[in-house]
């Protein structure tokens, strides 16, 4: 199968596929770009939002409580962080036991007092990349 | 068991052999610069013991970074309070320090510049860490 990418600015990402028939392949990227949709719906007070994946910062385990922590707010997500993990596009990665953070979300990374690797959200947010998913982490960034 | 009381041990276990031989090595060095130095049995068998809890709390103590559940600040307050009681303790029972203030204190102050410079370390590779994550963020 001929592949063709082509990259800009202009683009929200789409992805078009010209075949004869659905093949293992297109099968293949059609569940790829299906899980990249899957919408994720948000509890606040002031009601329920549905949102895409791109839109959340991060999601944070308190308590035995899921949170997606948005634009709009902080979120309750009715599910688990490890069932919700399976089903995230490939810009989210665990940056510690208790949360998944959107690479496309990060402000900045900064030196916690405690000597681990702190995260800034753009929304103001901080959570901290524990040692142990720090390697993932630096490879999914790319150093 | 809990998992971080389990790793506590297993790591401690894997390291605490360490510190015997590294005080062997010491005490090797002394009676070569020393003359007239000598331990009875009793000294050198609890040297060992000490020592060898010395390292085994050492090496287990490094699982209080792993524990996401607690503040990072207050697991490396209690990994310095760990050390810090380990390592008083056997040099009092070892009577490496005699038991006065005046040497208390010493080896209080050097013990915190010792951790401080570690941490100063470990803060200053983080910071270096978050520099080249910050510049791949924005290129």
């Amino acid at each position: 199968m001929k592949f063709s990418l082509i990259l800009g600015e202009e683009y929200e990402g789409e992805v078009v596929i010209y075949a004869k028939e659905e093949n293992a392949t297109v099968s293949a990227i059609r569940a790829i770009c299906e899980k990249e949709e899957k919408n994720i719906v948000g509890y606040s007070d002031g009601g329920i939002y549905t949102l895409s994946p791109y839109e959340i910062d991060c999601f944070v385990s308190e308590k035995d409580q899921l949170f997606a922590y948005t634009a709009v707010g902080k979120l309750r997500i009715k599910s688990r962080l490890s069932k919700i993990e399976e089903d995230l596009p490939s810009c989210f990665i665990r940056i510690n036991q208790s949360c998944i953070a959107n690479l496309n979300m990060i402000e900045r990374f900064d030196a916690s007092f405690s000597g681990t690797l702190g995260v800034i959200f753009k929304n103001g947010y901080r959570d901290y990349v524990s040692r142990r998913n720090l390697k993932k982490v630096k490879e999914r960034i790319g150093i | 068991m809990n998992k971080y009381l389990k790793e506590f041990f297993h790591r401690g276990l894997i390291f605490g052999g360490f510190g015997p031989i590294i005080m062997g090595i010491i005490y090797a060095v002394i009676q070569r610069t020393e003359s007239g130095f000598s331990l009875s049995g009793d000294e050198v068998l609890l040297a060992i013991v000490s020592t060898y809890i010395i390292a085994f709390v050492q090496a287990g103590a490094s699982v209080l970074n792993q524990i996401e559940t607690r503040s990072p600040l207050l697991m490396t307050g209690a990994h310095l309070s760990l050390l810090y009681i380990t390592y008083v303790g056997a040099y009092l029972v070892n009577s490496w320090i005699p038991f006065k203030p005046e040497a208390l204190g010493i080896f209080t102050a050097v013990f915190i510049i010792g951790y401080a410079v570690i941490w100063l370390t470990v803060y200053i590779s983080v910071k270096a860490v978050s520099r080249k994550l910050n510049g791949k963020l924005k290129g």
